[in-house]
C-alpha cells in the first residue's frame, strides 16, 4: 500500500501540490481494555506475561500497568502455577518448562472477571542461517537482513521473527506461512526501508514457531497498523472474556545475533 | 418460452386484424453529416398531443397511426428539429436525417416531443451525450463519460479525481456499466482515475437510477448503458487529440457505398514519460500507464438486416523497477445482427464476450511471487421490440451468460510452487417481457418482468459453514453439475400522470437480482477487488426499490426542473469479517459476513437546457445503512458511501463564437470511516483501538474546476480547439486518506494526518479533426 501511494504521488507530480497535513480530528473515548501480551516458550522455564490498559486517543502513550491480576498457567500434565508480579504489570513463573506439542492454559482474574486462553506449542524448524545482504530498493542502497530455513513437509508451519537492531527491538512484524511454499528451503528479506546497518551495528533475529491462532492476531494487528484497510478493526484475539485485547502465544524460539561488517 | 412465442403470434395477428384501417411507418433516424444513427431521438405526432415515440438502440422507429395525413415532428437534443408529413395511403419506409443545430442559435421547439422528458412514464433516468460532457471541466483535461455522471443528483464519485462512483447508496460494485451491451467489470484505470472510456470513441450513455427496463439486469443499483459511435457513413475522417497525460487518435469512415462505416479509435498515457525527467528517483523508476483501443463496424447486409461488430481492448501497467508489477485488462466484443421481421417487429441478437484480469509480480529477494485472477464471460442475447400502436409497444427477451472466474492462482517463480484456488463456473439466465402502454392522454405505463435465474456450477468443491464460519464439510460436483441455483422474478413498473402539458408526477417499483459480488477492502477501487460468484453460502443480492417524483418543464422547455424520493431496501449484502484474509483462502465464504442495507433520499435537479448558458443544480439528500451480524455488534451503521449532503453545479457559457467556457462547483458531506477511540502498546507498536464501524466522518469535500475551449480553425477540412483547464482550483485540499501516527517531536503525542493528492491540478490539450 505504500509503494501504491508513492506511485500515486509521483503520478501527481502536475498537481502544485499533492501534500499532507496534520489535522483535528475530535475522537470519542473509550472504555479502558486489558491488554494482554502472553506467552510460553520452549526457552527454559521463565514465562511472562504482561497486562497494560488502553487509553484514549488524546492521551500521553503511556500505557498503565494492571497490578491487581491473578494470572495462572497451567500444562494441563502439572499443578496449575500462579504468576508473581515482579514489576508493574509482569507477572513472570521460573518454573513452567515449555515442551512442544504441549497445552497450556491461561487464566487471569482481574477486577473480578475472568479471562482465559489456551495455546499448543508448535515443533521447533531449525534456524538455519541469518546474514546482512546490500540491495537497492527504491532508489536507495541498504544493508537488509536474510534469514534462511528449511519448512518442513508438514503444511501449516507459521512463523514470526522479531529484529533487534543494536538490542532494540524493530517495530515492524514480520511473519511467514507456508501456503505458497511448503517443505521447500525458504529465504526471507526482512526489510526495512528506513533502517540500514553500518558496520559495528548489532543484529539479532528471534525465529517463533508459533500456533495458526496467533499467526491470525499477528496477520490482523499487521493490517490495523498499516491502517490500509477501509475498514480498520482490532485484531483477532485468542483470548475469551470481555474488554480484553492482546494475544497468549505458545512457541518455541531461537535467536541469532552477528555483528555488521 | 414457448408462452413467449405463442404470445407474440397472438398479437401479431391482433395487430394485423386492425392493419386495414392504420398504416406503419418506420425507418431510421440519423445524422445528416455523420450518417450515425440517433438514440432516443423523438417522433411527434402533431395533430395528436401525447402520441408518438422514441427511436431505438440502433436509430430505428416505428409508429403505427390512422389512416389520413399526419405531420411528424422529430427532435433530437443538439440537433435542428424537422417535420415530415405522411400521406394517406400505404405503409412505407422513412429515414429521417437531423443536422446539428448551431449552439449560437436559439433553438425553440414548440413540439409536443419537447416535453418527453414529462410524458414518458420511465423516471430516475438522464442521457449524456460526448457532445454534451465535451464543455465540462475534468482532471487533466481528460474527458470523462463517468465523471461526468457524478455531476448528477443521487450520483457520487468514489473518490477524489476517481471514476468510480455510487448511485442511490449503493456500493461501486452495484452498477452495471455496459459497453455495447457488453459487462465491463472494471471501468477503471490508473486505479480509478481515468473511466475504460474514451470520449471520442463514445456515442451516449444512459442511466437508470430506477426502474430500469426489463431488459437489464444483474445489479442492484444503476445501470450505465454505454453506447459506442457507428463511424461516419459518408466520409473518411480522422480526429484526435494531445494532452498532458494522453494523446488520442481516431479514425473512421464508410464502408462500401454508404452500407456501412467503421471506426477505430486509440488512447495512450505517457505519464511515465514524463516522470522520466523528475528529479526524484523515486518517481523516475515508476512504470505508469495504460492505453485501449475501440473498434466498430457495421454493414448492412440487405434492408432488413444489418450486423454491428464492437470491440474493445484496455491494458494498465504500473510498477516499480522490478520490485513490484501489477497489470490489468479489460476486453469486451459484441457481434450483434438487426433484423427487420416486418416494419413493426424488430430484432436484435447479440453474442458477447467479455474478459477482465489482472497480474501481480512481486519480488521479495528469496521469493517472487506472481498472483493472476480472472473473469470470462460468453454472453447470448435475443430482443423482439414490437411496436404495435402508437399507445402499445412490448419487448420480450432472452439472455444467457456463462461466467468463468479464476479467484486468484498464487506462484512462487523461485520453487515452482503453485497453489489455484478453484475455478468458479456459473449461468446466469434471464428472460424478460415489457410493454409501455398510453393508457389515456394523461397516464403513461411502462411495465414489465424479468425472470432471472442462476445457476452455480461443478466441476468443484462447495462448503457447508458452522456457525462460527469455518468449513464443516465439503461437497464435490462433477463438470456441469449445478451445486446451487436461484430463480428470482424482478417485476418493473413505472407510471406517469401528466399533470398540466408541461408538468408530471411519477412513480415507480423495481426488483432486481445480483449474482456477482465485488469484495473490496481498500479505500478507493482497486483492480485486484474480488468479483466473486454466489453459491450455496453466498447468496444473491435482491434489492427493492420505490420511487416517487415530480416534473416540471418552464418557459417552453428552456428550464427543466425534477424532484425524486426514493426507498430501497437491499437484502445478502457482502462484508469482509474483521482481519480478513481473502488472498490465501479457497473457500472465502469463511471470511465474508452477511447482511442487509436500506437507503433513502430526495434528489432535486435544475437544467437549463438551451441558450448560451446551459447547465444545472443539483441537490440530493441522503441516508445508506447496512446492519451486518458481525459487524457493529449486529447494529445499523452507515455505509462507507453514506453522504448526507451532495450539492453540484455545472455552466457552460458561450462566450463568443470562438470562446466556450464551463465551470463546476461540488460538495459533499465526507465520507463515513472508521476512527480509532483509543490505543494500546502491541509488539512494540502502539495500536490504535476501534470500537464502532464507520461511526467517524472525513471533513466535507468541495471542489471548484474551471475550463476553458477557444476554436481555433473552423474550415471545411480541418477544424482544431485548444483546451485549458484547472482542476481544484481554490486549491482546496481534499482528503484523500487519513492515518494517525507519532508525533516526531513528541512521541508521547498521536497525531491524525491527511494525505491530499490533487491540489491545484491545471491540463492543456489540442483537439484536431480533418
Amino acid at each position: 500500500m505504500k509503494k501504491l501511494l508513492t506511485i500515486i504521488s509521483g503520478f501527481s507530480l502536475f498537481s502544485l501540490a499533492s501534500c499532507t497535513k496534520v489535522i483535528d480530528v475530535n475522537l470519542n473515548s473509550s472504555n479502558p481494555q486489558y491488554v494482554v501480551e502472553g506467552s510460553v516458550t520452549n526457552a527454559g522455564s521463565s514465562q511472562t506475561v504482561h497486562i497494560t490498559r488502553s487509553v484514549n486517543y488524546n492521551e500521553e502513550n503511556t500505557f498503565p500497568a494492571v497490578t491487581n491480576a491473578i494470572v495462572i498457567i497451567s500444562d494441563g500434565n502439572t499443578d496449575p502455577d500462579t504468576l508473581t508480579q515482579r514489576t508493574p504489570g509482569y507477572y513472570q513463573t521460573e518454573k513452567l518448562p515449555g515442551i512442544p506439542g504441549h497445552t497450556y492454559a491461561l487464566r487471569i482474574i482481574v477486577d473480578g472477571q475472568e479471562l482465559s486462553a489456551s495455546s499448543i506449542m508448535p515443533l521447533p524448524v531449525p534456524f538455519d542461517s541469518l546474514g546482512l545482504l546490500t540491495e537497492s530498493t527504491f532508489g536507495k542502497e541498504i544493508r537488509t537482513p536474510v534469514i534462511a530455513f528449511n519448512d518442513p513437509a508438514s503444511i501449516h508451519n507459521y512463523y514470526n521473527f522479531i529484529v533487534y537492531k543494536n538490542d532494540r527491538r524493530s517495530k515492524t512484524l514480520y511473519l511467514d506461512f507456508d501456503v505458497v511454499k511448503n517443505g521447500v528451503p525458504v529465504v526471507e528479506f526482512l526489510r526495512d526501508y528506513d533502517s540500514t546497518y553500518n558496520i559495528g551495528d548489532k543484529l539479532s533475529v528471534e525465529m517463533q514457531c508459533i500456533p495458526q491462532d496467533v499467526y491470525d492476531y499477528y496477520a490482523s494487528l499487521q493490517q490495523t497498523i498499516a491502517q490500509s484497510s477501509a475498514t480498520p478493526a482490532n485484531p483477532i484475539s485468542n483470548i475469551r472474556g470481555t474488554n480484553v485485547l492482546g494475544y497468549f502465544s505458545a512457541h518455541t524460539t531461537q535467536l541469532r545475533s552477528l555483528i555488521a561488517r | 418460452m414457448k408462452t413467449l412465442l405463442s404470445t407474440l403470434l397472438l398479437l401479431s395477428c391482433y395487430i394485423a386484424a386492425f392493419a386495414q384501417s392504420r398504416i406503419t411507418v418506420s425507418g431510421y433516424i440519423r445524422d445528416g453529416k455523420t450518417g450515425e444513427a440517433l438514440i432516443s431521438a423523438s417522433i411527434a405526432v402533431r395533430e395528436q398531443a401525447g402520441i408518438g415515440t422514441v427511436s431505438n438502440e440502433y436509430g430505428f422507429y416505428s409508429l403505427t397511426l390512422e389512416k389520413g395525413s399526419h405531420t411528424l415532428v422529430v427532435s433530437f437534443t443538439g440537433y435542428e428539429p424537422t417535420s415530415i408529413s405522411t400521406e394517406s395511403g400505404e405503409a412505407r419506409t422513412k429515414d429521417i436525417l437531423l443536422y446539428p443545430s448551431n449552439a449560437l442559435q436559439e433553438v425553440t421547439v414548440r413540439a409536443r416531443a419537447k416535453n418527453y422528458n414529462i410524458t414518458r412514464a420511465q423516471m430516475g433516468v438522464e442521457k449524456l451525450t460526448t457532445a454534451e460532457i465535451k464543455a465540462i471541466p475534468v482532471l487533466f483535461g481528460e474527458k470523462d463519460i463517468l465523471k461526468a455522471l457524478q455531476l448528477l443528483p443521487g450520483v457520487k464519485a468514489a473518490g477524489d479525481g476517481n471514476s468510480g462512483f455510487y448511485v442511490r447508496g449503493g456500493g461501486a460494485d452495484q452498477n452495471l456499466v455496459l459497453l455495447d451491451e457488453a459487462i465491463v467489470y472494471n471501468p477503471s484505470h490508473l486505479l480509478g482515475f481515468f473511466s475504460t472510456f474514451n470520449s471520442d470513441a463514445i456515442k451516449d450513455v444512459t442511466l437508470y437510477k430506477c426502474a430500469m427496463p426489463a431488459q437489464y439486469g444483474g445489479r442492484l443499483s444503476s445501470v450505465e448503458d454505454i453506447r459506442m459511435n457507428d463511424g461516419n457513413k459518408k466520409n473518411y475522417g480522422v480526429s484526435g487529440g494531445i494532452g498532458l497525460i494522453s494523446s488520442r487518435l481516431n479514425v473512421e469512415g464508410p464502408l462500401g457505398s454508404e452500407k456501412g462505416s467503421f471506426l477505430v479509435t486509440g488512447r495512450r498515457t505517457y505519464a511515465d514519460a514524463v516522470a522520466k525527467l523528475w528529479p526524484t528517483k523515486n518517481v523516475s523508476d515508476a512504470t505508469l500507464y495504460f492505453y485501449d483501443f475501440n473498434l466498430k463496424a457495421n454493414y448492412k447486409l440487405s434492408e432488413k438486416d444489418r450486423i454491428y461488430l464492437s470491440g474493445y481492448f484496455g491494458k494498465d501497467k504500473l510498477g516499480f523497477k522490478n520490485d513490484f508489477g501489477l497489470d490489468w485488462s479489460n476486453t469486451t466484443a459484441t457481434l450483434r445482427w438487426n433484423h427487420l421481421i416486418s416494419n413493426k417487429l424488430f430484432s436484435n441478437a447479440s453474442f458477447i464476450y467479455s474478459d477482465y484480469n489482472y497480474n501481480i509480480n512481486i519480488a521479495t529477494g528469496g521469493a517472487d511471487f506472481g498472483i493472476k485472477s480472472e473473469i470470462r464471460d460468453w454472453n447470448l442475447k435475443e430482443e423482439l421490440s414490437l411496436y404495435s400502436s402508437p399507445r402499445t409497444s412490448y419487448h420480450f427477451g432472452l439472455n444467457a451468460i456463462h461466467h468463468t472466474i479464476t479467484p486468484g492462482v498464487i506462484s512462487n517463480v523461485s520453487t515452482g510452487y503453485v497453489l489455484a484456488f478453484q475455478e468458479r463456473r456459473s449461468l446466469e439466465g434471464a428472460v424478460y417481457f415489457s410493454g409501455n402502454l398510453k393508457a389515456s392522454a394523461k397516464l403513461n405505463i411502462d411495465y414489465g418482468v424479468r425472470v432471472s435465474s442462476y445457476a452455480a456450477l461443478g466441476a468443484g468443491n462447495y462448503y457447508n459453514l458452522d456457525a462460527n464460519h469455518n468449513i464443516a464439510d465439503t461437497m464435490s460436483y462433477s463438470n456441469g453439475q449445478i451445486a446451487k441455483s436461484y430463480v428470482v422474478p424482478e417485476p418493473r413498473l413505472s407510471i406517469s400522470y401528466l399533470l398540466t402539458p408541461t408538468s408530471s408526477i411519477k412513480g415507480s417499483y423495481a426488483r432486481n437480482a445480483q449474482y456477482l459480488h465485488l469484495i473490496s477492502n481498500s479505500t478507493s477501487s482497486s483492480p485486484t477487488d474480488k468479483w466473486i460468484p454466489s453459491n450455496n453460502i453466498i447468496k444473491p443480492g435482491i434489492s427493492d426499490q420505490v420511487s416517487l417524483g415530480y416534473y416540471q418543464n418552464f418557459t417552453d422547455g428552456k428550464y427543466e426542473f425534477s424532484a425524486e424520493t426514493y426507498y430501497k431496501t437491499s437484502q445478502n449484502e457482502v462484508d469482509y469479517k474483521d482481519g480478513a484474509d481473502v488472498f490465501t483462502n479457497d473457500a472465502i465464504e469463511t471470511q465474508l459476513l452477511f447482511g442487509k442495507g436500506r437507503a433513502y433520499g430526495l434528489e432535486l435537479l435544475m437544467k437549463k437546457k438551451t441558450g448560451r448558458l446551459t447547465g444545472w443544480v443539483g441537490y440530493t439528500l441522503s441516508k445508506s445503512e447496512l446492519q451486518i451480524d458481525g459487524i457493529n455488534h449486529n447494529n445499523w451503521y452507515s455505509a462507507r458511501q453514506d453522504r448526507t449532503h451532495d450539492i453540484s453545479v455545472v455552466g457552460i457559457y458561450q462566450l463568443t463564437k470562438k470562446w466556450n467556457v464551463s465551470s463546476t462547483f461540488v460538495y459533499s458531506t465526507g465520507n463515513a470511516v472508521s476512527f480509532p477511540s483509543g490505543k494500546y502498546n502491541a509488539a512494540g507498536n502502539t495500536v490504535f483501538y476501534y470500537t464502532e464501524r464507520n461511526g467517524y466522518r472525513v471533513p466535507a469535500y468541495h471542489r471548484l474546476d474551471l475550463a476553458a475551449t477557444k476554436e481555433l480553425a473552423h474550415r471545411k477540412h480541418f477544424s482544431s480547439e485548444l483546451s485549458i483547464g484547472i482542476y481544484n482550483a481554490y486549491g482546496h485540499e481534499n482528503p484523500y486518506t487519513i492515518s494517525f501516527r507519532q508525533n516526531a517531536d513528541n512521541p508521547e503525542r498521536t497525531e491524525a494526518v491527511q494525505t491530499t493528492l490533487f491540489k491545484i491540478v491545471p491540463s492543456i490539450s489540442y483537439n484536431f479533426k480533418f
